[in-house]
């Protein structure tokens, strides 16, 4: 229909609008294809190569080897996949590169980039420590007198997050690399940095009868389930997490574009009122007017998730850097499903057409009569206006309350911009501080260490020099997956601070809980809880004696000598021991040391890739939140034109109308501030229970006063900052637009 | 002179405001010829628009018949309704009502798109004497310019029926006597009955038929004898 080149003229007389539109679109589509495609693929990929690579079950070091026989029959007996994991560490400059054979039924490994191993002296090594040691394909590195020639990079389902260690916090490339090689190379390598563990892959429900077994025919002196490995939970939490906010955020900034555009096609109808009216009269129908009135809105919808497609469809590959900068993962396929690019496109385009429908319809339910009349002048004022006292405060006052309640949609507009940014930057804010209370108030508060040294096999006696502590895994039986870990320490420790809720000082002849547990565990003094060995699966009742102040990971305290005494250990047998001073231990004797510094940078790494991801989406927030202010003030100000114009003419400066009018939409920006502080932090409760679901953590998300008074003069700058723009609107009404009747 | 064009039977429309009952037409009768030039005065709230509201298919009716060309509109509803508007009926506004951001020419090309047998858009502007204003918007016309357009829109589609609700109201002495000797030409030339609607009572003097409205009522519906030209209104 010939009507419809109007549609153009409107896009171009309502740029600012329709390009905020398309912008809040392309962001809200861009979001969800992008980081959806990204951390779904990511996560698809991870779960095929584990599939693929079949990843382990558990892994565990036992008391001695265990003999292919053995194995063998475990194998039959229990149903089960047995496989001897060695590997060897060797010192490589500063790093320690850790040295796999082949490995043929369980953690198989894959190639990221590069080739396979064809020929004796090739050798894969992981992303972390090929980019950090600055390498190339092609390069020699000399492994125990043996050159090996780097042709790939590899990955292991196994080894997601590089830890060196399972206690230790954070991967470094720099200081430590995995790698495979032949099986005839790994046999010329010198054997004395070999470790030898078992992976098994349970085909039944058969674990606890299989690791008594193998507690009646050994020791099993450390028990990993994959689900606990830290090698592997800590990215499952994260990719989780991530997911989760790649459905939320988008979904977010799409209500705030359909609100955004419901508002606009409701005030933009409202001034159409007479040309409905006239329209109707000269004979168009209702479907027609309809059809009309939404090309609009469906075209900027079509043409704003579109771009958003194009746009998620290019970052994709860029994003999956967010999840490889902290994890070595397998090679990704993007998987750009035709649900996910059908949702991105389809969705804007229905909740689009729907707001607008319904102010389009609002508008074609009045008869022609009524809307040919109603631009006549006349104009009602709502209840909301009425209730504002004659003479009520200053005219000021009683003008900015009579605009601000008078165009509501207006301001559930602004304060719906304005709670999404915020919330975004709350979200940021939480992630930030949450860290930097657990660091400060939990890690600080209990450990005063500055080295952790833990010894590769329990020592059964006092070492010569720092504090020994003790330390055995369980499985809360009540809760599956939840491991506990209970240290056993020294009476008055010198690194281990433990105090109650109250701050007064815990005494050690009990089991003293952490708070983070009895929080989780929802347990109190005087409960019994009754824990499993994960080395043995031996059962064992404790009684909460006191709960300590403590949200650092899921810790049981308890005097050295009582839980020596409780696993039947001699009363100094020890796994490692605290200091302040560097200490030096015979090679071989120490399986991982940890200094203060990078338990706390361990801290941040953690949620590392999270915080990425959020620093995009709070850079994402505060376009929304331009956007819409952009949008809000503009419509204010268009609407007001006559207004503005009579002030003009009542010999007002420019200044004093911006002042007048903008600064009604302070409340609803203060409004929407208000409201996104509980929002975000429930947000980030979900977030955070993805995140934290197997870590050994528990984050208290609570916001203090000073930062969310930084959070409000943020707000408030962006807004003022965005208003400078729409100044110049008000200078470009003429004062002879108030003098015309009407257009 | 033909048979009756227009034929209203006891037509009347009411507006209840809590228990107050307002007739803004009450029982109203008429009959108008084909090719009639007819001038209804009133004052304010006498029920002139609703009448002319009513013919045009813009307003229902309460009670009563509103037979149009043989054509009982009364009992037409929505689409048919729109039909009835979009072929047989073309309004002419005191404010123009053109839209304002398209141009002259697209203002009328709007009708002209949906209406069966559109005339020719250049030959009426030419007729009209606006072809030069064709790319121009309506901000950038005069009042006269403006209300000149709005009637080529109204006749573009060439109806049967021309309505005008107080087309000069908005104009100046000179502009308005265009306007009126526009309407007069249109319909010397097409023949169409016009129904104008006005405060001014110098109008009725280019007019075949004069009708009175106060309250609702027909208080007169005269035959004008001694029709002027329209160079000869004075007001």
């Amino acid at each position: 229909m010939k009507i419809n080149i109007r549609s153009i003229r409107f896009f171009i007389e309502h740029k600012a609008f329709y390009l905020g539109m398309l912008l809040l679109l392309v962001l809200s589509t861009g979001i969800f294809v992008g980081f959806r495609t990204s951390s779904v693929s990511t996560w698809e990929s991870v779960q095929k190569d584990r599939e693929n690579s079949c990843l382990e079950d558990a892994g565990f070091l036992y008391s001695r080897p265990i003999s292919d026989v053995e194995m063998g029959r475990y194998e039959k007996e229990f149903s089960l996949v047995m496989q001897e994991s060695a590997h060897k560490d060797f010192e490589i400059g500063k790093a320690t590169l850790r040295v796999r054979p082949v490995y043929d039924e369980l953690n198989k490994y894959s190639v990221v980039e590069g080739k396979q191993l064809r020929q004796s002296g090739d050798i894969l090594v992981d992303r972390f420590y090929f980019t950090e040691n600055d390498l190339s394909f092609g390069d020699t590195i000399f492994i125990d007198s043996e050159v090996f020639t780097i042709v790939g990079i590899v990955s292991f389902p196994d080894y997601v997050a590089m830890l060196k260690n399972e206690s230790d916090l954070m991967a470094n490339g720099n200081a430590f690399g995995l790698s495979v090689v032949s099986d005839e190379d790994y046999a010329k390598l010198s054997a004395s940095g070999e470790k030898i563990l078992y992976s098994v892959k349970f085909e039944s429900d058969d674990e606890d009868a299989f690791r008594e077994a193998l507690s009646e025919d050994g020791a099993v002196l450390r028990w990993t389930d994959a689900d606990n490995s830290p090698r592997i939970s800590r990215f499952d939490g994260e990719i989780k997490a991530i997911m989760v906010m790649s459905r939320i955020a988008p979904m977010f900034i799409l209500l705030v574009s359909c609100l955004t555009m419901a508002v606009i096609m409701g005030r933009m109808l409202k001034r159409e009122y007479t040309h409905i009216g006239t329209l109707s009269a000269m004979g168009y129908r209702k479907r027609e007017l309809l059809y009309h009135y939404l090309l609009l809105p469906a075209v900027v919808s079509v043409i704003g998730s579109g771009l958003g497609l194009l746009v998620g469809y290019f970052s994709a590959e860029p994003m999956l850097m967010i999840s490889k900068v902290e994890y070595s993962i397998p090679a990704v396929h993007l998987d750009f499903t035709w649900q996910n690019l059908m949702t991105a496109l389809l969705v804007p385009l229905l909740l689009m057409l729907s707001s607008a429908s319904l102010s389009i319809l609002y508008a074609l339910r009045l008869n022609t009569v009524m809307l040919l009349k109603s631009n006549t002048g006349k104009q009602k004022r709502g209840l909301l206006t009425r209730l504002i006292p004659h003479r009520f405060g200053s005219f000021r006052f009683r003008f900015r309350a009579k605009e601000l309640l008078s165009n509501l949609p207006r301001g559930f507009l602004m304060i719906a911009g304005i709670c999404v940014s915020a919330t975004f930057l709350f979200a940021g804010i939480l992630i930030y501080t949450s860290i930097e209370t657990f660091k400060n108030e939990s890690f600080n508060k209990v450990y005063t260490y500055e080295y952790q040294y833990t010894f590769s096999d329990v020592s059964m006696e006092n070492p010569s020099d720092g504090e020994p502590f003790m330390a055995q895994s369980f499985d809360v039986k009540a809760k599956d997956n939840l491991g506990v870990t209970i240290i056993g320490i020294e009476d008055n420790s010198k690194y281990v601070k433990l105090n109650d809720l109250d701050g007064k000082k815990i005494s050690t002849d009990q089991a003293i809980v952490s708070n983070s547990v009895a929080d989780r565990l929802k347990i109190k003094v005087g409960d019994r809880i009754t824990l499993t060995s994960r080395s043995d699966a031996k059962e064992y009742n404790l009684t909460v004696g006191a709960i300590a102040d403590s949200d650092l990971g899921e810790s049981i305290y308890m005097k050295r000598a009582d839980l020596n005494k409780m696993l039947g250990l001699p009363e100094n047998a020890c796994v490692g021991v605290y200091s302040n001073t560097k200490l030096d231990f015979p090679e071989g004797e120490i399986a991982s040391d940890t200094t203060r510094k990078e338990a706390l940078e361990g801290m941040n790494a953690t949620v590392g890739f999270m915080s990425n991801f959020l620093f995009i989406l709070s850079g994402v927030a505060m376009v929304i939140g331009v956007v819409v202010i952009y949008i809000v003030t503009m419509l204010l100000i268009s609407e007001n034109s006559k207004n503005i114009s009579m002030l003009k003419v009542m010999g007002y400066h420019n200044r004093e109308i911006s002042s007048l009018l903008t600064r009604s939409n302070i409340v609803p920006v203060l409004f929407g501030f208000v409201l996104s502080i509980p929002l975000a932090t429930r947000i980030m409760n979900v977030f955070f229970e993805e995140l934290t679901g197997k870590m050994y953590a528990i984050f208290y998300l609570e916001l203090k006063w000073p930062e969310i008074a930084g959070a409000l003069v943020f707000i408030l700058t962006v807004y003022f900052l965005t208003l400078i723009p729409t100044r110049r609107k008000i200078l470009s009404i003429r004062l002879s637009d108030s003098l015309k009747g009407r257009e | 002179m033909n048979a009756n064009f227009i034929e209203i039977e006891t037509l009347s429309k009411i507006y209840r405001s809590g228990s107050e009952v307002l007739y803004a037409l009450d029982a109203v009768n008429l009959q108008i010829e084909e090719g009639e030039i007819v001038c209804i005065l009133g004052p304010s709230g006498s029920g002139k628009s609703t009448l002319l509201n009513i013919i045009g298919g813009l307003d229902e009716a309460d009670e009563g018949k509103v037979t149009i060309a043989h054509q009982e509109i009364t009992k037409l509803k929505g689409g048919k309704l729109t039909d009835y508007r979009r072929e047989s009926v073309g309004f002419v506004f005191q404010f123009y009502n053109l839209i304002p951001n398209l141009t002259v020419y697209e203002n009328i090309e709007v009708v002209a798109d949906i209406c069966k047998e559109p005339l020719n858009i250049d030959v009426l502007l030419d007729s009209l004497g606006i072809s030069e204003l064709a790319k121009r918007y309506p901000v950038e016309l005069s009042g006269g310019q403006q209300q000149r357009v709005a009637i080529a829109r109204a006749f573009v589609k060439n109806p049967k029926l021309l309505l005008c609700d107080e087309p000069t109201g908005a104009l100046d002495f000179k502009s308005s006597l265009d306007i009126l000797r526009l309407i007069k030409d249109i319909n010397a030339k097409y023949g169409t009955t016009i129904l104008i609607i006005t405060h001014n009572s110098a109008i009725a003097g280019m007019c075949n038929r004069v009708i009175r409205v106060r309250s609702g009522q027909i208080t007169h519906n005269d035959i004008n004898k001694e029709v002027i030209p329209v160079e000869r209104i004075e007001w």
